[in-house]
């Protein structure tokens, strides 16, 4: 009888989880100077109950003008990522990251790899080739995440229920971590002050005359 | 004046050029070319390299210099450069030193590990015709260079070349057989600005001039013995390059050289540079020759 009672009471939460209208984070990220901050990620990840499976669209990050495209990427572990060369020239992909390390070497233009990232964290993607070439792949553990615009805003639409909100961005020296609960139908407003690091990516600029003596 | 026989590892890198496009058929040629354009105007002191200074000549020279030029890898850690490349030099004051310059550049480089931090040899060669309106100084120059270059960090990298030269002219007196050693360190101050320096010693032959007058005494005895056998056991001859009865020679010579350079990145494409740059040439028997320059260029990369 216990047991019966248990049972239902599990199969009437569940409905009542999905029969409630989802809730709304709008996140405003912005720096220490009050500058919005673009290509920063958001995401929920839920504390009462594990977060369901990768949808099957695959991530990508492609090469172009020999810079990566997007700079920032999310994705849920065990997605599957792209690498298309829409480039002209030859590009050698790589990452050290312990999230993910891997290498695609000799990768001509049209060519296209793909790779599913099983582990959380950060994966830093770079060309051994052009070193100016960086770009980010924030694997997380859950669907509900969403990039920041050019005008530091985003919202990310998930289940109501408990979370803990991660915002994390390239400048930034660790995620910075909140717990919120999001109520049924609800849309929860918050900012998100970063201290960001300086940017110190390798310059692109073209390559100087140089000297010579005869 | 000499054979150009030392070009066979020139030929060696070429044919391999080819292999490595058969390799792979799906990069096109032309879709990855990468065209450089670059146009220098600089004023130089002494650019007569005289030694006896009332006589020294100073002129402003321009450059534009053109290169097209692809990359292979051809294995992980094994990356080939080819380019044509063409400069033209002017000196409207003085122009017999105008010059036409154009041949083929190949290098290999290998990098030690992933990442813009590990380091990269480089073996840089090239070859060139040069056409000099001073019929003499016509001929193939050869180039090779080994360098060891390491970044820092984002911003800093440095590195050390060694390389070799060799000018085979059409008259002795512009023959040349040089070698040179330097160290160089690029700083990327902000997203825009960057300063450069170097500093290295060349050893080899050098051509100098000297006025009539001046070339009359040493020829003649009258700067003391030691310049009398020495000038008179190196080509010389009358070129008329800074003047009348102007004289070019030949001499074997050190020469220290150092230069300081800050560029401003106009786009990702387009840089200018102001550079300053300075050769003290100390000859065989202790003639000095000393050199300064200032230039400013824009180099675009289409």
């Amino acid at each position: 009888m216990k047991s019966r009672f248990l049972l239902a009471l599990l199969v009437v939460t569940a409905v009542t989880r999905i029969a409630a209208a989802p809730a709304t984070l709008t996140a405003t990220v912005k720096d220490a100077k009050g500058a919005p901050v673009t290509d920063a990620v958001v995401s929920l990840i839920p504390l009462e109950a594990a977060a369901p499976p990768p949808a099957e669209a695959p991530g990508e990050v492609a090469q172009e003008l020999q810079e990566f495209l997007p700079y920032v990427t999310v994705v849920q572990a065990g997605t599957k990522v792209a690498f298309p060369n829409r480039d002209s020239v030859q590009h050698h992909v790589y990452s050290l990251s312990k999230a993910k390390k891997f290498e695609l070497p000799l990768y001509s233009p049209g060519q296209k790899e793909s790779l599913v990232f099983e582990s959380t964290g950060l994966v830093t993607l770079g060309c051994n080739i052009h070193d100016w070439m960086i770009a980010y792949l924030l694997v997380v553990p859950t669907p509900w995440y969403a990039k920041t615009d050019a005008q530091g805003l985003t919202s990310v639409t998930a289940p109501a229920g408990r979370y803990r909100v991660e915002v994390w961005h390239p400048r930034l020296s660790a995620a910075l971590v909140q717990e919120i609960t999001l109520r049924s139908a609800e849309t929860l407003p918050r900012d998100f002050n970063l201290t960001l690091k300086p940017d110190r990516r390798i310059r692109r600029a073209g390559a100087a005359k140089s000297g010579g003596y005869r | 004046m000499r054979s150009p026989g030392k070009l066979a590892l020139l030929a060696a890198l070429l044919a391999g050029t080819s292999l490595a496009q058969s390799r792979s058929p799906s990069a096109g040629w032309l879709g990855n070319l990468t065209v450089t354009v670059a146009g220098t105007a600089s004023w130089v002191e002494n650019i007569s390299r005289t030694s006896f200074a009332p006589t020294r000549k100073d002129a402003a020279t321009y450059e534009l210099s053109l290169s097209a030029g692809r990359h292979q890898q051809l294995a992980s850690a094994w990356l080939l450069h080819g380019s044509l490349d063409a400069t033209l030099l002017t000196v409207p004051d003085y122009d017999l030193g105008n010059q036409l310059a154009l041949g083929p550049r190949l290098g290999l480089q290998r990098k030690f590990g992933l990442g813009p931090l590990a380091p990269v040899l480089q073996l840089d060669t090239a070859l060139a015709y040069k056409s000099s309106r001073l019929d003499a100084d016509r001929g193939w120059t050869a180039e090779a260079s080994l360098r060891l270059g390491k970044r820092f960090t984002p911003g800093l990298k440095a590195g050390l070349t060694g390389q070799w030269t060799e000018h085979n002219a059409r008259s002795a007196t512009f023959d040349l057989s040089q070698h040179s050693f330097s160290v160089d360190a690029t700083w990327d101050i902000t997203e825009r600005w960057s300063l450069s320096g170097s500093a290295g010693r060349l050893s080899g032959d050098i051509v100098a001039n000297a006025s009539w007058p001046v070339w009359g005494q040493a020829i003649g005895g009258g700067l003391g013995p030691e310049i009398f056998t020495y000038y008179n056991s190196r080509p010389w001859q009358v070129t008329d390059l800074y003047g009348p009865r102007w004289v070019s020679y030949n001499v074997e010579a050190d020469v220290d050289l150092w230069s300081l350079a800050a560029t401003y990145a106009l786009s990702d494409r387009t840089t200018a540079e102001l550079r300053y740059g300075s050769a003290f040439v100390v000859n065989k028997i202790g003639v000095r020759y000393p050199t300064d320059s200032w230039g400013l260029s824009v180099v675009h990369r289409f």
